[in-house]
């Protein structure tokens, strides 16, 4: 029962950082920016990257 | 005007030094604008996007000798204010103080190849005529000695109106001398004319063009001797015939590197990984958690990290090119036939930058001005090879093709590696054929380029480069890719078979259900469902599929497929038709949601990443259904 507990955590966890990698980082990202009116940090070849380049 | 020497003593900086000072970069293209850059600020560095449009903007700081803060802005290249594309209009506005969020400079550093003078000193002028304070940073003033040119810096220095400071920024020579100068030349009360400036006309531009003519005349002094290495160079690599075949023996030569020189590494890797999941599995208890760790994270993430040293390989051969001068040779080659393939010459460096990634590749067909060329590039870059497939192409590889010799020298699958390659390039060039031809008739730009002199590559620099690829690679590994496989193996672990149940447990998981219900689509081009299921996460990167394919055999092989023996996994369950259809699709699919985000706030519009989508999937349908039925057809299933 602890296991699952605990493989639960993970893959919860795990799903979540990937929803934010993908899809929630770039949208944040692109609102502040926006609302700001200044540059909008990225990996540097987009918000919309994911290789990081 | 003879404030050069007193611009540059670090008396004149000492008063001001609790003043924070904002600094502009400005300079030709290949003028070692970033080389100066990097040279100034050292690792302190922040890349980023601009505000509403995707140029990318890169900022960093340093400390003058007389502790003053330096913030330096790297802006994108340009041969004049008069700005054509989006990465000049950057320029332009950064200079004149009207972008929106940013701080206009105190000064502005204009940095010159001291070799290739004449456009950079028109651009001095147009600086000049802003009004802001200006030091010009005469660059690789090494090279310009060695080729025997005698520049008279006083002269030009009062021609210019801005104090002069040679530099040589790959070996950190005169920077301090400019960052005194720049320091100096911001306490300097100048008139400024942003107020009243206005964009030239091109009889402005011309009469700039004459001007700057004119100073070069009065203070460069051709070589006595002229530099034959570059021309001698130039005859051979630039020769229609001698020049491709060169071109094509680098290529060739790069592609089998990356599966020669990498494999003892990628195999101390693979050691290393089979040795953290046996120590692993021996002290967990057996049940599900100890399955996550192995069979999920372990033997996932192990199987696209070795492919690190690979990617290392390819990168430091496309940076020491670069470096080396090498890669605008290679454009002008190959510019006949882009241009016979309908696209612009310039296509070449977003192309070649797909073979890294398409992102940052679709990203630099801003410096194609026409609209249609521009389209027709974004929508064939993703066709070239990039890194992401690399991990399935070496997996499938090494898996089917037999690590033997042919014509006594050649790695077979470093040639099949190699043939791969091509066959993205060619595809490339027909569909932006056929989409000029068929969808948009015209006369392409002609193509101008200035070609660099050649140089030695900076060590240091190609060190820093590579390392930061590694280090991309390592931490999309580390995150999204780790994230990601954790998923995959909860996806082919849950539900667990029921008791008394005969086929393979991962017949019963999400993954076995969402496997099987694609599979009657996909089994005309011979994939299982477990190849189904790979294409499923390969869709976030494509490299992510072999973590899947890690995950999903280990899973079901009870953790017998651990990272090494993937590919012997493979090669016993897959047909040879299969896996040769697999290839041909990877070769062709849009599998990279990223691509497609990045396709459409280029275009700004879901037209063309829809468009391509389509077009791509399409082919790759089709390729996978050639191959495979043609293998079949030939005995290989």
């Amino acid at each position: 029962m602890t296991q699952w507990i605990l493989v639960y955590a993970i893959v919860g966890a795990a799903a979540g950082w990937t929803a934010w990698n993908l899809f929630l980082k770039g949208m944040v990202r692109r609102a502040r920016a926006a609302k700001a009116g200044g540059p909008a940090a990225s990996g540097g070849c987009g918000d919309d990257c994911a290789c990081g380049d | 005007m003879s404030d050069t020497a007193e611009l540059i003593t670090p008396a004149a900086a000492t008063p001001v030094a609790a003043t924070p000072l904002r600094v502009a970069l400005v300079g030709n293209p290949n003028s070692g604008k970033t080389a100066m850059f990097n040279a100034l600020t050292g690792s302190r560095q922040k890349v980023a996007n601009y505000a509403g449009v995707t140029v990318e903007r890169k900022e960093g700081h340093l400390t003058a000798p007389d502790g003053r803060k330096i913030t330096v802005l790297d802006l994108p290249g340009t041969y004049s204010l008069r700005a054509r594309s989006p990465d000049e209009v950057v320029t332009r506005d950064a200079v004149l103080g009207r972008l929106a969020g940013e701080t206009p400079p105190d000064v502005v550093v204009c940095v010159a190849d001291a070799t290739n003078l004449r456009l950079v000193l028109r651009l001095a002028l147009e600086l000049k005529a802003v009004g802001r304070p200006a030091v010009l940073a005469l660059n690789m003033i090494d090279i310009a000695q060695r080729q025997g040119l005698d520049i008279d810096v006083e002269r030009l220095s009062a021609e210019l109106g801005m104090p002069i400071v040679a530099t040589v920024a790959t070996r950190k020579r005169g920077i301090e001398d400019l960052v005194l100068a720049m320091a100096a030349r911001a306490d300097v009360e100048g008139a400024c004319q942003v107020a009243n400036w206005h964009e030239p006309s091109a009889t402005e531009i011309r009469a700039l063009h004459r001007d700057a003519e004119r100073i070069l005349k009065a203070s460069v002094k051709p070589p006595k001797r002229p530099d034959t290495w570059t021309g001698k160079l130039d005859d051979v690599l630039l020769h229609p015939v001698a020049g491709l075949a060169i071109l094509m023996g680098v290529l060739f030569l790069m592609f089998q590197a990356v599966f020669t020189w990498a494999q003892p590494i990628m195999d101390l890797i693979t050691a290393g990984f089979e040795h953290l999941g046996a120590l692993a599995g021996a002290n967990l208890p057996d049940g599900v958690l100890k399955s996550l760790l192995c069979d999920g994270i372990i033997a996932g993430v192990g199987s696209v990290v070795v492919f690190l040293p690979q990617i290392m390989i390819l990168f430091l051969f496309i940076i020491l090119l670069e470096d080396f001068g090498y890669m605008a040779r290679a454009a002008f080659l190959l510019d006949k036939i882009m241009g016979g393939a309908g696209l612009h010459g310039r296509a070449f460096i977003p192309l070649l930058s797909s073979f890294a990634c398409a992102i940052p590749g679709i990203m630099a067909t801003r410096v194609i001005d026409q609209k249609r060329d521009r389209l027709t590039t974004i929508l064939v870059a993703p066709l070239m090879t990039c890194s992401a497939r690399i991990p399935i192409y070496t997996l499938i590889i090494g898996a089917f093709v037999p690590r033997q010799t042919v014509w006594g020298f050649m790695s077979l699958q470093g040639l099949v590696f190699f043939g791969l390659y091509v066959l993205g390039l060619v595809s490339a060039l027909a569909v932006a054929w056929v989409v000029r031809k068929v969808f948009w008739r015209g006369v392409s730009e002609p193509f101008i380029m200035e070609l660099p002199a050649y140089k030695l590559p900076d060590p240091m620099n190609v060190a820093r480069s590579v390392l930061q690829r590694a280090q991309i690679f390592l931490q999309r590994a580390g995150t999204i890719i780790l994230s990601m496989m954790v998923l995959i193996w909860f996806l082919s672990t849950v539900p667990f078979a029921p008791a008394g149940a005969k086929g393979p447990a991962i017949d019963y998981s999400f993954a076995g259900i969402i496997g099987h219900a694609m599979q009657p689509v996909l089994a005309p081009i011979g994939f299982s469902w477990q190849m189904s299921v790979a294409l499923i996460p390969g869709m976030a990167a494509r490299e992510v599929a072999v973590g899947a394919l890690g995950t999903v055999y280990a899973v079901q092989g009870g953790g017998e497929g651990a990272t090494g023996l993937l590919g012997a996994s493979l090669a016993h369950q897959w047909s040879l038709a299969s896996a040769l259809a697999f290839l041909a699709w990877y070769v062709f699919a849009p599998q990279c949601a990223s691509t497609l985000g990045v396709v459409k706030r280029e275009t700004n519009s879901w037209r063309w990443p829809i468009i391509m989508f389509c077009y791509m999937t399409a082919l790759a349908y089709a390729a996978a259904f050639i191959t495979y039925r043609t293998a079949l057809a030939l005995g290989a299933g």
